[in-house]
């Protein structure tokens, strides 16, 4: 035979001696692959005779490097040993993959099937309490609405606190566009396949400066060889509202009126509260929220054509919110090419992706409305406002009165439609020359444009000062990606060492432009006309980077990266920010003491050190001096002329990088064949040149404020998961995972010249004009509740205006505020079960968190009689809260409104069946599941959610109940 | 083993459930209140002019407690003894102050708003009362019983002049209501007669005349002249010896009077009333100064009143209305 | 073998075309917005940027009533200079009272704020913004700036007044921190933007500094009642002159009465007159009725110069619902905040308005038991959105004011002659300074019913608030006269007590803001706080 054409064939057999189809066989060194037929039997032909490393993988199993010997035809099967603990499970990171078990960062997978299930509308919703260290909080029920995501916390004030995306290698600018709440939205969920998420400084610094505040790699599904694969879901879902705001009922707002005949809101005799009174009960929650459906079909097609694998998918969401008139549509394609070239050296994935959405979005002010409207009147009267009851002074709407809910939705007609499209290609260049080398190419773009009109007619209360009023938007986004990078293998048998060594450069350029329109009255008359016809925001970064990994004896790894970035936000001097990192692995379990070990299965330490930079959540040209134009708004006459004119805005040239440098220590245990796993990470993390808005001198810009970077901040935390396989059977199966997470942020210094006194609003509330609640302070976590001791009686009841002297100086005044609590959890947990009965699954999700406080912005703005019975003239209603407290007056600094939020909510519980294959004859699947979302919630606090980003409860849109009913087929 | 494994779970849920239900935090409460303790450096104080300006009583307290770092107003009640603080003169003190030093004039004030005798000493009663909010019920300290005596304050001057026979003793006078030797008051001069001087006593041996430019000198030998006959308003600063002469009227103005509200009816003045004859109708009227609503008295029953309600008039005729400003007393008779 | 090179040729191609992002294409420069040399490249241009420096005593932003703002801090709505000046000035007296309960109001009410007050320090800030942009102007007016740009002759002539005016604007916020906070951190064009913190000038030295300006630029500004309307002239500038030396001695410790009348007498002798009618002053056709009496002005418009301070905050926190807001011609306004401690209608006597007709007030209850009650205060209705007709002035939302507010009137000059004639002050007389004040009271009465016949130096405290009531001149106005935080004259709420009480001394002058005392260390605060 001639030496060319000398081959391999051979089984892959599980462990009970079964062939394997769809295993992976490679001969990296020959850059030779293949997969295994469903006969199980593999061939892999013209290769040379000698000695080669075969790689053998199957997800679910450990991998399997063996030496073969090929001489002419080869015969070799290979047994496979299943992995408990996915090590060998390969996992994406930046710029590369990694087996699990070499891992040297903190990185956590959740792959499909431990998503959460149900109607999942934003892809992050999927992994919400699933990764310890990782908080998801949902922006409220609204449809579409997305989440915030805060990875270990957030190492930023001013700044973006949200981490990094990246969809198949492209990363996601920050930016949303017009009406979409995050930029994941406009993402179908149902296109996912895994999600990975980068914690430590070493896994996320070679994506150096938007890194700090962790990194979240997407990958979505990819066509499959084989024979054509038709996949069918819908689920279809029915929201409730699972609680309403405690109010007074019509009832009991009588009993007030009634009680306090001797309250006036003015001199004349006849205006008493009691002629006010309506003779209606009307629940105003119930009037704007209704139950409402959700259907969510999805379609996909997955196979080779000519060998080149392929998936095209289709999918349809509409989602009507609670709050009536709430609608979302929404649809998606994707298309995916996988093809092979050159004898497999070149391998291209090409992935595009689009989605058209159409929404109708109510007025979110008659939330706040429905909780202050007086429920003795009725939703309708006959007048000049569409006929919808309203308070009137005078002759117009009176202006300090809430409007009536309906009413403010009914009559507020808000669109908005966005078209998205987004892929790359993806280039993997394996040199003929030198397998081990490879070039990756991958241009990515993510295109996008909105537009909004919103019209309020002329007729309507809400916009009486206005006679109505008509308005517009357009956006558009447009980002590139490109990014190249070089990476190189070896294993170098003779000192049991490997290399791997990435380089790279990327240029990202993101770009969006908003279209000013002309607002008009219902009249048609202009109310303001735009300065310019449009404004361009864009960004740019330039990179270089790379990565070092030395694997020495399978045991010891040392990876170190480095990244430098250039970012268009800062001046030529600032311009560069270099992020190192190196991290160290020490698989314990591979040494010779731990071999034979029967209990422990797996034990590795990972120790690493690195520093990330933030520039996202800025401005685009912050550093410049420039001058800004006038308003036809902010013009100013002389003699007989409006002039307009130009302002200097207030720029700091010497702004530049924020950077947070990280130390993590992890361990990853397994016990019992991995039938017990999981992990332990204490991290420590510390950002210096904090962009933050501060006080500067008076007098050295312009503005007395100015973003800036200035101040530190520390961010400690300890995460844990376990998972335990408590049954493993031939018919049933249950597993469990909890994850916990410790976490505290705290300033460490804010101002330009430290000083302990220093303290900063971050953030006001609802109600009086210019409120500061919250405050970043020194040694306080960021965004802590400065309020008053509330007083108590001897019943438990706080005493009005009555606050502890905290100062001792016998007064009471903003010297006696105090930092009390704030709204980060101390304590986060997941906790994931399914057990699962032959073809039966049941499956829950909960999580809690602990030692997070919300201020009851609700109660503190409508809780007190001066509310109910206002001195505009008018009747509101008032929360339950009235009861405890009896204030008359607003106390809205009483740390009394300060509650405890700690909650524990089950996310989801479901069942499904699987039936597998339905008939002998074809290959159709079928599996059907039934789900309940936001099932419970245990918590203290009697407002409507405990659950709150900003630690500030007001106007949420409640998070539904959702019940679900799923079904899947396959062809 | 699964047992454990399903105890420690619901073990777990159930300390989560449980931390999730307080609030972490120490509750302040109020309690009713201990009161205070109220101590006096004299029991009894009897003042006069001598005393104005020096420390007379100097009061000592302790704070009242309400169990919590509070933040308290304290307020010093005086009252005379035995109407149990029923009308009580207050005096806010100073926050977190432990005592309470008054000078003569000012503890003398708050004597005579008392109303007690010049004459003899009258026993009082101070205590303190602390209060949180007005929602929470005051504490009061002890009450001190205190033997007090104030002296009048008010002091007067003379204007013998050509107006009265150059008399002395009948002369009419100007008033300082708080003996801070600015006087004031009004003369009412007749034609030819408009020369006076001015004495501080019912005597002439001390008497002040004109030093020129608005001064006033005990040395001075001319006499003051008004000038013109009418009544004048004198003001009469002995500290800084200056007088000051300017003309005042009182007049009735409204749709009782003879010139409506669009006009004035001039009263006349002398030895402290204004007085005029003149026809009313039925209607309401007003005494007003200088022609100006600045200073306007309205009334009924005879007691004028600053900026008070119009005075009615029930039927129609020729009167004779007099005011007396100092007193706020007016009269209608008809003639 | 030839695919290889196929291959490379392509890598190598999209390699090339990928790096050919270039360093320098980082810099990107915004859209719409200009640079200095651009804004200043034209005579116009100067103009505009002149314009700018007035604007800002109009605007709270340019962008008009947004969320946005020149001051960072505080509530956008309330970082207006009328409004922040005015609240200084009138809360914090005898003379008004607000029942809103925003953090901070009580405080001015009480007279009981600290360095943490968000107003004093919005004022503050406002005022330091101020000079700050008119120091940029008069960085990029130099005559070296004026020649590299080729502007000569008569442009650059033109803005050598302009220059006068900026140094004007910047004398008049100088002049609000001299009274207000004393001892002001000191900038002048010669202080770069940057990060290099301030000195502190002390109150003596500001004096000097504000007196030294206003007489330098006396001869580039224009003769008094040559400008165009809104802009300052030889007349404002004596009338701040005037102003100034009228309190020197509470400034300086060294009274000016001399100086005070040589000023406000070039003022009088300038060709101005009293309006005819007083209430006209307070309308919004006052630029025709009242135009003799005006000497300078901050222009509102309500549809093209929308603040939520300025007179929209005046008219609109003055009323509530119950007054007919359309009278006021802001149909859907009417924010119940501002009324008056009792002492104001008490100092007219007849608050009726039926002598004095300068008392322009609403309701029937004086007594201010409760600060958060609107209606316990008589309330003012001194300033309308409509003209002297009675007609509703253009207002956008039914709430913005086009009424021009008189930041100098001829009434205030009549009233610092008379009144430093009185205090002793040489180069006027008594007689004139009687008659003075006579016009005033002629005009107010309608008749010389109320005219006086003699006046003593207590008495100017009371004419003024009874002619400059609501405009904000209180604060300083019982500075002067001893009586703003003693126990000798106290009113409703004064230093927290209802029946009001004295407040130390040192609240003669407002705390340096404490934001402003940790971001510059060479500040050193005003005693007492």
């Amino acid at each position: 035979a001639n030496a060319q054409t000398s081959s391999l064939t051979g089984k892959v057999l599980d462990e009970t001696g079964l062939p394997l189809p769809g295993a992976s066989i490679q001969i990296k060194s020959l850059n030779k692959s293949t997969t295994t037929p469903a006969t199980g039997i593999f061939q892999l032909g013209g290769l040379k005779n000698g000695v080669v490393i075969v790689t053998v993988t199957y997800i679910g199993y450990e991998t399997l490097n063996q030496q073969v010997t090929i001489s002419g035809n080869t015969n070799v099967d290979f047994n496979l040993k299943p992995d408990a603990q996915n090590l060998s499970e390969v996992v994406v990171i930046g710029y590369g993959t990694s087996e699990k078990k070499n891992l040297t960062g903190s990185i956590t997978t959740v792959s499909a099937k431990d998503f959460q299930k149900g109607a999942i509308t934003t892809p992050e919703q999927l992994i919400q309490g699933k990764v310890s260290g990782v908080n998801i909080t949902s922006n409220g029920g609204a449809p579409g609405a997305g989440s915030v995501i805060r990875i270990r916390g957030g190492a930023s004030l001013n700044a973006s606190n949200d981490p990094l995306i990246v969809i198949d290698g492209v990363p996601l600018s920050g930016n949303t566009i017009g009406n979409a709440p995050s930029p994941l939205a406009l993402i179908n969920p149902n296109e996912i396949e895994s999600f990975t998420v980068l914690k430590d400084a070493n896994a996320t610094a070679i994506y150096g400066s938007r890194a700090s505040n962790g990194v979240v790699l997407i990958t979505t599904k990819k066509g499959s060889a084989g024979t054509p694969v038709i996949n069918f879901s819908t689920n279809n879902s029915y929201a409730t509202i699972a609680k309403k705001v405690g109010v007074l009922s019509a009832d009991q707002i009588r009993t007030v009126v009634n009680d306090n005949p001797d309250v006036k809101y003015d001199d004349n005799p006849d205006h008493t509260f009691k002629a006010l009174l309506g003779n209606s009960n009307t629940d105003w929650q119930d009037e704007i929220y209704n139950n409402s459906f959700t259907t969510d079909n999805n379609l996909s097609l997955s196979g080779a054509f000519h060998g080149v694998p392929y998936r095209v998918s289709g999918g349809y969401l509409d989602q009507k919110g609670l709050l009536i008139t709430d609608r979302l549509k929404r649809a998606t394609g994707g298309f995916g090419i996988s093809p092979k070239l050159f004898g497999d050296h070149l391998k291209i994935d090409l992935n595009l992706k689009g989605s058209l959405t159409e929404a109708h979005f109510a007025n979110q002010d008659a939330i706040q409305n429905a909780i202050q409207f007086d429920p003795t009147q009725s939703v309708y009267a006959e007048n000049k406002y569409g006929n919808y009851f309203e308070w009137i002074q005078g002759d117009v709407p009176n202006p300090n009165a809430p409007r009536n809910p309906v009413g403010l939705i009914r009559l507020k007609d808000n669109n908005g439609k966005t078209e998205r499209s987004f892929g790359n290609a993806q280039f993997d260049y394996s040199f003929h020359f030198l397998p081990e080398l490879h070039a990756n190419l991958n241009l990515g773009y993510d295109v996008s444009k909105g537009y909004g009109t919103v019209r309020v007619p002329i007729y309507a209360a809400q916009s009486a000062a206005t006679q109505g009023s008509f308005t517009r938007s357009v956006g558009t986004q447009r980002n590139k990606v490109s990014e190249f990078y070089l990476n190189y293998a070896k294993y170098v048998e003779s000192i049991k060492s490997k290399f791997d060594v990435t380089a790279g450069y990327g240029y990202y350029d993101n770009s969006s432009t908003t279209y000013n329109f002309a607002s008009y009255k219902g009249t048609g008359e202009v109310i303001s006309t735009p300065t310019f016809p449009f404004a361009v925001e864009r960004e740019k970064l330039l990179s270089y980077y790379g990565r070092f990994v030395y694997t020495l004896a399978d045991k010891y790894i040392l990876s170190a990266t480095m990244r430098a970035d250039g970012s268009s936000r800062f001046a030529e001097e600032n311009r560069w920010g270099y992020f190192p990192s190196v991290g160290f692995t020490w698989r314990i379990i591979g040494e010779d003491f731990l071999k034979d070990s029967k209990v422990l299965s797996d034990l590795k330490l990972r120790l690493s050190y690195g520093e990330t930079g933030n520039k996202d959540g800025i401005g685009n040209y912050n550093y410049l001096s420039k001058y800004y134009s006038n308003t036809g708004q902010g013009q100013y006459q002389i003699g007989d002329t409006l002039y307009d004119y130009y302002t200097p805005a207030a720029y700091d040239p010497d702004l530049r990088w924020e950077t947070t440098t990280t130390y993590n220590a992890g361990l990853d245990y397994g016990f019992f064949d991995g039938r017990i796993y999981g992990g332990i990470d204490v991290y420590y993390k510390k950002t210096k040149d904090l962009l933050s808005t501060v006080d500067i001198p008076s007098g050295t810009n312009f503005n007395n404020r100015l973003l800036t970077n200035v101040g530190n901040m520390d961010v400690r935390g300890a995460e844990v998961n376990l998972n335990f396989s408590v049954i493993k059977g031939e018919n049933a199966n249950w597993d469990f995972g909890v994850n916990a997470a410790y976490n505290k942020r705290k300033v460490t210094n804010l101002s330009l010249n430290p000083d302990p006194k220093f303290i900063i609003d971050a953030g006001g509330i609802t109600g009086g004009t210019g409120i500061n609640l919250k405050y970043n302070a020194i040694n306080q976590i960021p965004g802590s509740f400065y309020v008053y001791k509330q007083v108590y009686d001897s019943n438990d009841k706080p005493l009005e205006g009555v606050y502890a002297d905290l100062n001792g100086d016998g007064i009471i005044n903003t010297g006696d505020q105090y930092f009390y609590k704030a709204p980060d959890p101390k304590f986060t947990f997941g906790f994931n079960t399914s057990f699962n009965y032959k073809k039966w699954t049941l499956s829950t999700v909960l999580r809690a968190n602990l030692g997070n406080y919300i201020y009851d912005n609700v109660s503190s703005n409508f809780g007190v009689k001066r509310n109910i019975l206002s001195p505009t003239g008018l009747i509101n209603n008032a929360t339950t809260d009235i009861y405890n407290t009896n204030f008359t007056n607003n106390q809205y600094l009483s740390d009394y409104y300060i509650k405890n939020a700690s909650f524990l909510k089950m996310d989801n519980a479901g069942i499904a069946f699987d039936a597998g294959r339905i008939s002998k004859s074809n290959n159709m699947t079928l599996r059907i599941s039934a789900n309940c979302q936001n099932v419970f919630v245990v918590t203290k606090y009697k407002g409507l959610d405990p659950e709150s980003i900003l630690g500030i409860d007001y106007n949420l849109y409640p998070r539904p109940r959702t019940y679900t009913l799923g079904f899947n087929v396959g062809f | 083993m699964k047992s454990l494994i399903i105890k420690s779970i619901a073990l777990g849920l159930i300390t989560i459930g449980l931390w999730s239900c307080k609030k972490e935090e120490t509750k302040v409460v109020a309690s009713s209140g201990t009161p205070g303790t109220l101590k006096s450096s004299v029991s009894t104080l009897v003042l006069d002019k001598a005393k104005l300006n020096t420390d007379v009583i100097t009061l000592d307290l302790t704070n009242a407690s309400f169990g919590y770092q509070a933040g308290i107003t304290n307020v010093l009640q005086l009252a005379v003894k035995g109407t149990d603080f029923k009308t009580p003169k207050e005096v806010a003190l100073e926050a977190n102050a432990l005592s309470k030093v008054f000078k003569g004039v000012d503890f003398n004030n708050l004597l005579l708003a008392l109303n007690l005798s010049f004459t003899e000493n009258s026993e009082i009663e101070m205590r303190i009362k602390s209060s949180i909010s007005s929602a929470v019920a005051p504490v009061y300290s002890n009450a001190l019983t205190l033997s007090a005596r104030p002296f009048p304050l008010t002091t007067w001057i003379y204007v013998p002049g050509a107006y009265q026979g150059w008399n002395p003793q009948t002369a009419d006078s100007l008033i300082s209501p708080t003996g801070n030797g600015e006087f004031k008051g009004v003369i009412g001069f007749t034609p030819g007669n408009l020369e006076f001087k001015i004495t501080p006593a019912k005597k002439w041996d001390i008497a002040y005349g004109d030093a020129g430019g608005g001064k006033i000198s005990p040395t001075a030998g001319d006499n003051f002249k008004a000038p013109a006959a009418g009544a004048f308003q004198l003001f009469v600063d002995l500290n800084k010896n200056q007088i000051e002469i300017t003309p005042i009227v009182f007049a009735l103005i409204g749709d009782a009077t003879p010139k409506g509200w669009d006009g004035d009816t001039d009263m006349a003045y002398a030895h402290g009333v204004w007085t005029v004859t003149a026809d009313l109708k039925i209607g309401e009227m007003k005494f007003r100064q200088d022609h100006k609503w600045d200073v306007n008295y309205g009334g009924s029953g005879g007691t004028a009143v600053f900026n008070g309600g119009n005075i009615k008039v029930t039927s129609g005729g020729s009167y004779t209305v007099t005011f007396d400003v100092n007193n706020l007393k007016y009269t209608l008779v008809k003639n | 073998m030839k695919n290889l090179y196929k291959v490379l040729a392509v890598s190598t191609i999209v390699w090339l075309s990928v790096s050919s992002c270039k360093k320098s294409d980082l810099n990107l420069t915004p859209t719409n917005d200009q640079i200095a040399s651009s804004v200043y490249s034209t005579p116009a241009g100067y103009k505009q940027e002149l314009v700018k420096l007035y604007a800002s005593y109009a605007l709270t932003h340019s962008s008009g009533a947004t969320a946005e703002s020149d001051i960072g801090g505080l509530n956008p709505g309330f970082t207006d200079f009328l409004r922040l000046f005015w609240m200084s000035q009138e809360l914090t007296s005898d003379e008004a009272i607000c029942s809103w309960n925003d953090t901070g109001i009580p405080d001015l009410n009480q007279m009981t704020w600290t360095s943490e007050t968000t107003f004093l320090r919005g004022l503050y800030s406002r005022s330091i913004y101020q000079i700050t942009v008119c120091n940029e102007f008069l960085r990029e007016s130099t005559p070296e700036k004026l020649s590299s740009r080729g502007i000569s002759g008569a442009d650059a002539t033109a803005i050598q007044k302009y220059r006068a005016e900026a140094r004007f604007l910047r004398a008049f916020q100088y002049w609000v921190l001299l009274d207000g906070f004393g001892n002001p951190p000191f900038i002048t064009e010669n202080d770069v933007i940057g990060k290099v913190p301030p000195k502190q000038i002390k109150r003596t030295d500001l004096f000097n500094y504000v007196e030294s300006e206003l007489k330098a630029i006396e001869s580039d500004l224009a003769d008094a009642q040559t400008n165009e309307y809104g802009r300052a002239d030889k007349g404002a500038d004596w009338a701040l002159l005037a102003r100034l030396y009228l309190n020197a001695e509470i400034y300086t410790g060294t009274a000016k009465y001399t100086e005070a009348i040589t000023y406000s007498s070039k003022v009088i002798n300038g060709g101005y007159s009293l309006a005819s009618t007083y209430k006209n002053l307070f309308l919004t056709d006052n630029n025709v009725t009242s135009k003799n009496e005006l000497i300078l002005t901050i222009n509102y418009d309500g549809i093209h110069t929308q603040n939520d301070g300025g007179t929209t905050y005046l008219i609109n926190a003055a009323i509530n619902g119950d007054m007919n807001p359309a009278s006021f011609g802001v149909p859907t306004g009417g924010w119940a905040g501002n009324r008056t401690k009792n002492p104001l209608p008490l100092i007219f006597g007849d608050y009726s308005g039926n002598t004095d007709k300068r008392a322009m007030f609403f309701g029937t209850k004086l007594a201010n038991d409760e600060m958060g009650v609107f209606s316990d205060g008589l309330r003012v209705t001194k300033f309308r959105n409509v003209n002297s007709a009675g007609v509703p002035a253009p207002s956008i939302e039914g709430k913005f004011s086009s009424l021009d507010f008189p930041l100098f009137r001829l009434a205030e000059q009549y009233l610092i002659y008379s009144e430093a004639v009185t205090r002793g002050g040489s180069g006027g007389n008594a007689a004139q300074a009687l008659t003075y004040v006579n016009n005033l009271r002629e005009r107010a009465y309608g008749n010389t019913s109320g005219n006086v016949a003699s006046l003593s130096i207590p008495f100017f405290l009371d004419e003024r608030a009874r002619e400059l009531y609501w405009e904000g001149f209180r604060r300083t106005d019982l500075i002067r006269y001893g009586k703003y935080t003693n126990a000798s004259y106290v009113w409703p709420f004064k230093g927290g007590a209802k029946a009001g009480t004295g407040v130390s001394d040192t609240r003669n002058l407002f705390p340096i803001p404490s934001a402003d005392l940790i971001a510059n260390t060479n500040l050193v605060q005003n005693a007492g706080y």
